[in-house]
């Protein structure tokens, strides 16, 4: 029996040190991912918190033999798409780039010269991103899940995914480059 | 070198993902030899690409002190059968806990749902929810969404 199975039958028959250990297992990746989703510490704290009351709540009905992680991930990227549509303002970056104003910075990609940038930069320049462009590219390049598993886990149509990814990555490199 | 007509930014960040199609990758990639511009956008989303999907594990790491007090407060609210609220919870998201809870409860108090404390077999816990839960859940919509309106 795997470890997920282990977990879910010991959560399934009600049993704490079930739950307890799928709080070791995933507490923190769930709480990283969250993070890297809406960047701020306390509000990833909560959702982290959030996530792991409804996996509760849904625990019973689980199909045991599947991995609990996309699972977990699932909840988590609805949980923080909640969260970040709740508040109008987080999502104003989004709208702006959606109208094309983007920030200042928007140079001609050709003109970036390829240069190192460093972790923190890359932390900071994802960080500038805004949220509903953040999550894409974490999803499909943390995740590693593809155009279509993005688009159905953000409820939005492939095409605005696949803009979002397109111009997400270029802010990225242009900024990268333009700082190294 | 500025961007002529056959440079696509778009198709360079395809090509480096390997998302294209393969008579598409032939002529972007025989593009991306002659051009210079494209063989640094090529590489600079090579690099960037690489560090997206190797991200340093210390990035969002929490204080232990955090992490252990969240995994208490969620295994008390295990021990409540999934009730733990959040902290900074609405008014709404109180009613939504209480009706939750209240409505937990009636099922197991008439002996119609088997309680999550019990051990029970797997498949018997998988049963969908009564109809007393589903009823309850949808007055308990109800109120979330009254809270909401004021």
């Amino acid at each position: 029996m795997s470890d997920d199975e282990s977990i879910l039958d010991l959560c399934q028959r009600g049993r704490p040190e079930g739950f307890a250990r799928l709080l070791l297992a995933y507490q923190k990746r769930v709480y990283q991912r969250a993070y890297s989703f809406v960047r701020h510490r306390e509000d990833a704290l909560d959702l982290t918190q959030e996530v792991f009351l409804r996996s509760i709540r849904g625990m019973p009905s689980f199909t045991p033999g599947r991995p609990l992680w996309p699972w977990l991930r699932r909840i988590t990227t609805n949980v923080c798409l909640n969260h970040l549509r709740s508040k109008p303002a987080l999502l104003s970056l989004d709208q702006a780039w959606e109208r094309g104003e983007e920030p200042a910075g928007g140079e001609d990609p050709a003109e970036a010269a390829v240069v190192a940038w460093n972790r923190e930069q890359l932390q900071a320049a994802l960080e500038r991103l805004p949220p509903l462009h953040r999550m894409a590219v974490i999803l499909r390049h943390q995740e590693g899940l593809s155009y279509d598993e993005v688009a159905r886990g953000m409820d939005l149509p492939l095409g605005t995914v696949k803009t979002y990814l397109f111009r997400a990555r270029q802010k990225l490199r242009i900024e990268l480059s333009a700082q190294g | 070198m500025a961007m002529s007509f056959r440079c696509d930014d778009s198709l360079v960040q395809l090509y480096v993902e390997g998302a294209l199609e393969p008579a598409e990758r032939l002529l972007v990639g025989a593009h991306i030899r002659i051009c210079r511009a494209c063989q640094q956008g090529a590489a600079a989303y090579k690099a960037l690409l690489w560090d997206l999907e190797h991200p340093e594990p210390e990035a969002a790491e929490l204080p232990a002190a955090q992490l252990q007090a969240l995994s208490d407060r969620l295994m008390e609210a295990w021990e409540q059968g999934g009730t733990g609220q959040a902290p900074g919870r609405t008014p709404a998201r109180a009613i939504w806990d209480f009706s939750s809870l209240w409505l937990r409860s009636v099922p197991v108090m008439l002996g119609s749902a088997p309680a999550r404390r019990r051990e029970q077999p797997v498949a018997k816990q998988q049963e969908p929810d009564g109809w007393m839960t589903r009823v309850g859940h949808g007055l308990g919509r109800l109120l979330v969404k009254g809270v909401r309106r004021r």
